[in-house]
């Protein structure tokens, strides 16, 4: 059982750290360890950092990120919260879609929802939970 | 992140060592801008030994190949992991790139 808690500006120099922190304490934690395990636990963590600190806080350095990590009982639990305007998550666009594969950027929420077995969005998009257990899920939560 | 340029006749190989992420994208771009500058218009980026590509290193590629397309070129990928690559299914990125299990292939291939 481990439980980590950082708070720390909206810079994007912080997204890698941040993200190995909680990725060396908290990898080994689910039923599953293992390269994939990690490797789905750091994109889907690195991937919600950097969505918080450059979509949800637009890179302003005062407003914080707030990263607490909850791993034990065969799952991880990484909760994201920012201090932006929020979104909508379910409109989000697919960038899957033909007319949108082309573009640079669009992918960070979709690795998210197809990596982690638990994508849920709170707070009006401000703060999204994230669970993953050993295995591959895709299921937004209620 | 380490890139290293090098050329296989008229084919252009960069092999990325490391991370390719929001950080260092833009070094990739450069060196591929350089080169394309200089006039080459096949390229292949290696990820043999590439440890994690975040999404917006994904996007750096999908941008790259358009430019490359741009000059009548080609941008392909080779070396990916079975992490790595599983990115790019998840995205659709893998019918975009043409992608060969190694250098060896991509080369042969090209």
């Amino acid at each position: 059982m481990c439980r980590l808690e950082f708070t720390f500006p909206s810079e994007m120099a912080r997204v890698r750290p941040v993200t190995e922190r909680v990725v060396r304490a908290c990898a080994g934690a689910a039923e599953a360890p293992g390269p994939s395990h990690e490797h789905r636990l750091r994109v889907v963590v690195g991937e919600a950092i950097a969505n918080a600190v450059r979509h949800g806080n637009r890179g302003v350095p005062h407003r914080r990120v707030r990263v607490t990590a909850v791993a034990g009982a065969g799952e991880v639990r990484v909760a994201v919260r920012d201090e932006g305007e929020g979104f909508d998550p379910g409109a989000a666009p697919d960038p899957t879609r033909p007319d949108r594969l082309r573009r640079p950027g669009g992918r960070g929420l979709l690795l998210q929802r197809r990596l982690a077995d638990v994508v849920r969005h709170q707070d009006g998009g401000r703060r999204v939970v994230l669970v993953l257990r050993g295995g591959p899920g895709s299921r937004e939560g209620p | 992140m380490t890139l290293d340029i090098g050329h296989e006749e008229d084919v252009t190989v960069v092999a990325v060592s490391g991370e390719l992420v929001v950080d260092n994208r833009g070094r990739l771009k450069e060196a591929v801008a350089d080169r394309m500058e200089a006039g080459d218009r096949k390229f292949i980026v290696d990820f043999d030994r590439t440890s994690y590509i975040d999404s917006a290193g994904l996007g750096v590629l999908v941008s790259l190949a358009k430019e490359v397309r741009e000059e009548g070129g080609e941008l392909r990928l080779a070396g990916l992991g079975d992490d790595l690559r599983t990115l790019f299914d998840l995205t659709k990125l893998d019918t975009l790139f043409r992608i060969a299990d190694d250098r060896s292939q991509a080369l042969a291939e090209f």
